[in-house]
């Protein structure tokens, strides 16, 4: 026995390499549990690449649209400035700046063939008129051009070689009044660039002469760009034009030297020791740029661009406090762009049922997967497998599922993402759009997080289950299972019983507590639960229903009924979950549906609200024949023309809107909602009926303790000066159409008027009086809206033509305003609209793969009850027939107690999502059924349930009696 | 291949007085399941030892305590009470842990399961070769050994089937073959633990697979420790022990018929000096609680205690006082003279 007492460690590759041969056994469940794994993971990561990639687009646009996001000038009256060129070289050092540039610029004068100049005075004189064409010299670099060229219109080219210049078309047009010249593309030109500011700064009285403004001659120049200004601009507003009469000293001022009249060619076009000249003694001080370097920015994260260039900004200020730094003139802009996806983020909740049903389902197949294996895991042990080696051949085989479930996750989410950023409808999106978001594709890090953290429960639930199956004493149990359930016979009253009382709390849960912020959070996540919980007991009260009905259609099923009864009643464990699963998959489906089409149709209602009439004109100021004038075109039916001035009650701020009553009653569209203290006809016919009457907001008069008859003296601004008069509340309103909410005091977030630019901005909001009496009380005639009632949209065209003739007129009617086109709106309605298309994608697929598993593995465990049948004498139809028949029943049960749970849900969940979303609307939500569309998925999604039932009725049908029976 | 010596001094004295031809051994055991609540004894007080290179087979009806017994022996389920000695580890193993007990066991001893235990996702070949790589055996020698035992068990046609392709006999072979595959090339053979391993199988393939034990134990010397129901196995056995409600209730040698026995048995005394009573015939004798032994003529004389005969046994004996020679009445201890006491 020499040996004997020696034994052996084991192989601790034996564990890894089973995993393989396991997961290559078992493909088709592997493959099933890591799919499940990856929808749960890929709703989540999906919310935040659509919100990193919306961040990262908008800050591209940003950045794309302004080349440089700070410059930097030195204060008026220092004259050293060099503090300059070491404050560009800070900001490069920062690492937050991509280049940054000093560009010095000075005057020149124009050279050819008239009688040269010999004396010059950039302010006073009337230059043009004397024949000295000058105009500021840029002695730039080529980036600086680039950026430039992107804000200006241009012709030719703006990329200089020494030699080169661009002018201004301005420089062109004053060239040829002053000297009868053409500069045109391929002209040359001489100028004297002057070097020194004579005296350092000219006043009215300092001349300088050529030699004392260091006059250095540069000919033979060629023009190969001419630009012209169209836009205001970060470039074009650091060389800033001054006034100045040229040609009549008694006539009106004109820009000159500014960015709009001025030559610029390379820095390299003159020497150094010139440079220098212009940098600190040339007429105007030199300007820094600097570009903000967009990967720099995006690696310290999307969310933190604006603090980020912000502090930058605040530096460069303390460090150089001779300068003045400005910029960041449309970041407010891309803060909002930024804070709107990121507020976005909360949709996630929408998909929370999704996602827990994906983790149960996992749960669910992976304890299946380990209990089939209990005769494995004991043969293993009797072959001398440790505990140890047993679960690491496990955990290995979850954690490669987990990996290919994370994977397979990510590229759903990048596949998935750009859905939320193009969708432009319920199930429709925009290519173009997609493929931008899908190759500009952002992967947070909260995402990868995320991601892995949920990757990591499926070894968490492997473990779970494999610890509480691993039984020393198991060794020896058989390799397959066969064992008989009882059939169930309790009484399906039960579960109806608990399905009416989860509905209806989950019905009296908004009522009693007000869905806002953070409880609103709180009650989306309990009506989750509770609609797990309606699906469970739904389920089961279905399963027993159908029990019931098939034992009495005997008739109609023949001998398929006894079977379908006994089998349904029996088989817990296999119909409850999948049951489950189902219905919260279809209920999950009709509930996104009636959730998106309830937020499209209470959008539609608020942008209605906000229009505030058929068409709304909105412009600086219209006079009232010109609005009269409206009438006079076919297709308009009433006009009500708005004046408007500030007015305050003592510290309350506010604004006074005028209107004709009895014309904005006809022209408005009002709810029943609007006013307080009576409808619409009584507050508005007692506006009309009492000249200083006044409809003021309901904060105010809670705030004023004013009811409806008494009186109230009110500041009011007029075209001068301020006036004091008094007014007769004659109504109380919480909103206007066509102005808003009358006052934002006590709401949170914004509402949605805010979005469509039409809600009164003034947080003290607004009160209506009569517009006669404004007007004679304030002077202002001038409307600076109009409400119109209309026929159609198609009559009046040529009255909109007429109005957007006009500079800054804008009209606006339902017809030719698309929500989805608005800005700061449009990222959270594609963002909603798209996650429902993704849910429902992902809820149909979901199905798919629970009745594939379910079924699928249903079939293989009675392969011996199929096997009997056939041996019994039924055909292979029969058997297919049979077994089609009670899996399609099922999926029939489960579609109709999910029909019934996706309409009570969908109304509730909606309710209770308007309360999370920042956004809320002025008038009541309302609740729509999108009947259509509801029939038409959920049919869809039946037929490709049902469908799917078959392969498995098909594998019944084809099992071998001889060979099943043999191996029992 | 890693291989450790296990064992101390003092564990080693415990058992230095077992003889070398025990591969493994019970002392006293006990077995209680408590389940809701209840106790149930399923080993009571067992003992019994395997000699290397026999066979021994244990019988009992259902619930006897057959598979508890095996799963004692081979260290799956820890005894309540008692000791279970292994040859290859010279001690204990009721207090070894459970990682150390499943490296003992990989290459010393092997299971035979009725339903054969097979991966039905291997073959043949396969399926015998996976108790080798688990314990890493290197893989030429793994491959020399699975060829071998596929020859000895006769299954080189039906190697790369499918475990669900296989008949029930061809299955067993296979079970055999896998519980030999860490067992062929140790010195000290091992022991094969079956738990009835022809229950499924029609009586011609049951014998032709304890053929295969009778030839395995003869040709590798492995030795076999079979739980059946089977009087055919049991005839096979060089030792059959009877076991009847977690108590071994007889001890017979090779070629016994259980049913020849009639109303014979042969006990065996435990390391306590206890002996086993067999429940069939304590029940044949009216289950008594007392029996009255005797020894003449080289014989001893078991005779059931029922009733009257207990009382009749009592009988009052006079004692002679030793200090003072006085008479002491029978049922009385004390001298009624001089107070001295009866001592015996």
């Amino acid at each position: 026995m020499s040996d004997q007492g020696k034994f052996m460690k084991g192989n601790i590759w034996w564990a890894p390499s089973y995993a393989v041969t396991s997961l290559k056994t078992h493909k088709a469940r592997n493959i099933g549990i890591a799919l499940i794994l990856a929808v749960s993971i890929s709703i989540p990561t999906t919310v935040f690449i659509w919100t990193g990639t919306g961040s990262m687009l908008a800050i591209e646009d940003y950045f794309d649209e302004n080349a440089y996001q700070i410059n930097m000038h030195v204060k008026s009256g220092i004259t050293d400035y060099s503090s300059l060129p070491e404050a560009r070289d800070f900001a490069l050092a920062s690492g937050f700046a991509e280049y940054a540039h000093v560009i010095p610029s000075s005057v020149c004068i124009l050279q050819g063939n008239w009688p040269d100049w010999t004396e010059y005075n950039m302010v006073e004189r009337n230059n043009y008129l004397i024949g000295i064409k000058d105009g500021r010299v840029i002695l730039a670099n080529n980036e600086i051009l680039d950026a430039l060229s992107k804000e200006v219109e241009w012709q030719g080219k703006m990329n200089l070689e020494v030699g080169e210049v661009v002018v201004s078309q301005n420089y062109v047009d004053t060239a040829y009044d002053v000297h009868g010249i053409e500069i045109t593309l391929g002209s040359f030109i001489d100028i004297d660039l002057l070097r020194f500011a004579a005296k350092q700064r000219p006043t009215d009285d300092d001349w300088t002469t050529p030699d004392e403004a260091g006059r250095m001659r540069i000919s033979g120049l060629k023009v190969v760009g001419i630009y012209s200004i169209v836009t205001v601009s970060m470039v074009g507003q650091s060389f800033p034009s001054i006034m100045r009469q040229n040609w009549d000293a008694l006539g009106g001022g004109e820009p000159v030297l500014g960015i709009s009249d001025a030559v610029i060619m390379l820095d390299e076009q003159v020497d150094e020791r010139v440079l220098d000249d212009v940098s600190t003694q040339g007429y105007f001080s030199p300007v820094g740029f600097i570009r903000a370097s967009r990967d720099g920015l995006a690696a310290a994260g999307a969310t933190q661009v604006i603090t980020n260039l912000e502090n930058l900004k605040v530096q460069i200020e303390e460090r150089f406090p001779s300068l003045r730094v400005t910029g960041f003139e449309t970041i407010e802009e891309l803060e909002n762009h930024i804070a709107i996806y990121l507020r976005s983020q909360v949709l996630i909740v929408l998909g929370l049922p999704v996602i827990i049903m994906g983790l149960m389902l996992t749960v669910f197949t992976s304890e299946t997967s380990i209990s089939y294996r209990r005769g494995e895991i004991s043969s293993l042990r009797a072959k001398g497998a440790s505990f140890n080696q047993i679960f690491s051949a496990v955990i290995w085989e979850s954690i490669a599922m987990a990996v290919l479930g994370l994977g397979t996750g990510f590229l759903m989410a990048v596949l998935m993402a750009p859905l939320m950023g193009s969708s432009n409808g319920l199930l429709s999106f925009d290519v173009s759009l997609y493929m931008l978001y899908f190759d500009n594709a952002v992967i947070p890090m909260q995402a990868v997080v995320l991601a892995v953290a949920i990757a990591m429960y499926l070894p968490s639930a492997y473990l779970l289950h494999v610890s509480r199956r691993i039984d020393v004493s198991e060794i020896g149990q058989p390799t397959t299972r066969n064992e008989y359930e009882a059939p169930e016979e309790t009484s399906p009253w039960f579960y109806w019983s608990g399905l009416g009382l989860v509905l209806t709390t989950l019905v009296i849960m908004p009522v009693i507590i007000t869905p806002t912020g953070s409880t609103a959070m709180l009650e989306v996540l309990a009506a989750t639960i509770l609609l797990f919980s309606a699906s469970y007991l739904g389920s089961r009260a279905m399963r027993l229903a159908t029990a019931y009905v098939s034992g009495r259609s005997q008739r109609l099923l023949g001998e398929k009924s006894l079977y379908l009864q006994q089998s349904l009643r029996r088989r817990k464990g296999q119909f409850i979950p999948l049951m489950i699963v189902l219905t919260i998959t279809l209920t999950t489906t009709t509930m996104a549906l009636i959730q998106t089409q309830s937020l499209e149709t209470t959008m539609n209602r608020e942008l209605e609200y906000a229009i505030g009439a058929d068409m709304r004109v909105e412009s600086y100021g219209l006079t009232p024949d010109y609005v009269s004038s409206f009438l006079g075109y076919s297709g308009v039916n009433d006009v009500a023309p708005i004046i408007e001035t500030s007015a305050a009650v003592d510290t309350s701020y506010f604004l006074l809107e005028g209107v004709d009553a009895s014309n904005y009653l006809a022209v408005g569209l009002f709810t029943l909602d609007s006013f307080v203290s009576g409808t619409p006809t009584q507050v508005l016919t007692a506006l009309d009926s009492t000249p200083n009457g006044i409809v003021i907001s309901e904060h105010y008069a809670t705030r004023w303790e004013k009811a409806v008859g008494q009186t109230i003296a009110v500041s009011v601004e007029t075209i001068n000066s301020t006036t004091t008069q008094e007014f007769q509340i004659v109504g109380i309103m919480k909103s206007a159409p066509g102005f808003g909410l009358a006052s934002r005091h006590g709401f949170r977030g914004t509402p949605f008027g805010s979005y469509f630019g039409f809600q009164i901005a003034s947080t003290g909001g607004f009160s209506l009086v009569n517009r006669d009496f404004l007007s004679s009380l304030t002077y202002i005639e001038n409307a600076h809206l109009v409400l119109l009632d209309i026929t159609d949209y198609e009559t009046v065209t040529p009255l909109v033509t007429d109005i957007e003739l006009e500079k800054n007129n804008n009209v606006y009617t339902l017809e030719n305003t698309d929500i989805t086109q608005i800005p700061r709106l449009s990222p959270f309605l594609s963002g909603i609209q798209g996650l429902t298309m993704i849910s429902y994608i992902l809820c149909a697929a979901m199905g798919l793969f629970a009745i594939v598993l379910f079924l699928g593995s249903a079939v293989g465990e009675r392969e011996s009850e199929y096997a009997i049948f056939r041996a019994l004498g039924g055909t292979r139809k029969q058997v297919v027939a049979m077994v089609f028949g009670e899996f399609a029943g099922i999926v029939l049960a489960a579609i109709l107690i999910s029909f019934l749970l996706g309409l009570v849900f969908g109304l509730v969940m909606t309710l209770l999502t308007f309360g999370i979303y920042a956004i809320f609307p002025i008038l009541p939500e309302i609740l729509t059924f999108p009947v259509t569309v509801m029939i038409l998925t959920i049919a869809l999604e039946t037929i490709a349930m049902v469908v799917a039932c078959y392969m498995p009725a098909r594998r019944a049908g084809a099992i071998d009696p001889a060979s099943t029976l043999r191996n029992l | 291949m890693v291989t450790t010596t296990h064992g101390t001094a003092d564990e080693l004295d415990l058992f230095g007085d077992m003889p070398d031809d025990v591969v493994a051994s019970l002392h006293s055991c006990y077995k209680i399941y408590k389940t809701n609540e209840l106790e149930v004894v399923a080993l009571s007080g067992v003992s019994l030892q395997i000699l290397e290179g026999k066979i021994m087979a244990v019988v009992g009806p259902s619930g006897s305590g057959k598979t508890t017994l095996i799963n004692v022996l081979g260290g799956i389920a820890k005894a309540t009470v008692g000791k279970v000695y292994w040859a290859n580890l010279h001690t204990d193993i009721t207090k070894l842990s459970e990682r150390v007990l499943t490296e003992a066991r990989r290459a010393w001893m092997g299971f035979v399961f009725q339903l054969g235990n097979l991966l039905p996702h291997l073959n043949a070949w396969q399926n015998v070769e996976l108790a080798a790589r688990i314990a890493g055996v290197p893989r030429r020698v793994r491959k020399d050994r699975v060829d071998r035992l596929i020859k000895i068990v006769g299954l080189e046609e039906r190697r790369r089937n499918k475990a669900t392709t296989l008949s029930g006999g061809e299955r067993s072979r296979v079970a055999i073959a896998s519980a030999l595959v860490n067992l062929i090339d140790t010195e000290g053979k091992g022991l094969v633990l079956c738990d009835e391993p022809t229950g499924d199988l029609d009586p011609e393939t049951g014998e032709r697979i304890l053929d295969l034990f009778q030839e395995l134990n003869e040709t590798l010397g492995t030795s076999f420790f079979i739980v059946t129901h089977s009087q055919q196995v049991a005839s096979k056995a060089d030792v059959t022990v009877e076991i009847r409600d977690g108590v071994i209730s007889g001890f017979h040698q090779t070629g016994i018929d259980l049913d020849m026995l009639d109303d014979t048995r042969i006990v065996r005394l435990d390391d306590k000096h206890r002996l086993p009573m067999p429940m069939e015939l304590l029940e044949l004798a009216g289950n008594p609680k007392e029996f009255r032994i005797s020894y003449n003529d080289n014989r001893f004389t078991l005779e059931p205690q029922l009733g009257e005969i207990v009382d009749r046994m009592r009988i009052r004996r006079v004692h002679n006082c030793r200090v003072c020679g006085t008479e002491i009445p029978g049922g009385k201890f004390i001298c009624p003279n001089c107070g001295s006491q009866v001592s015996t």
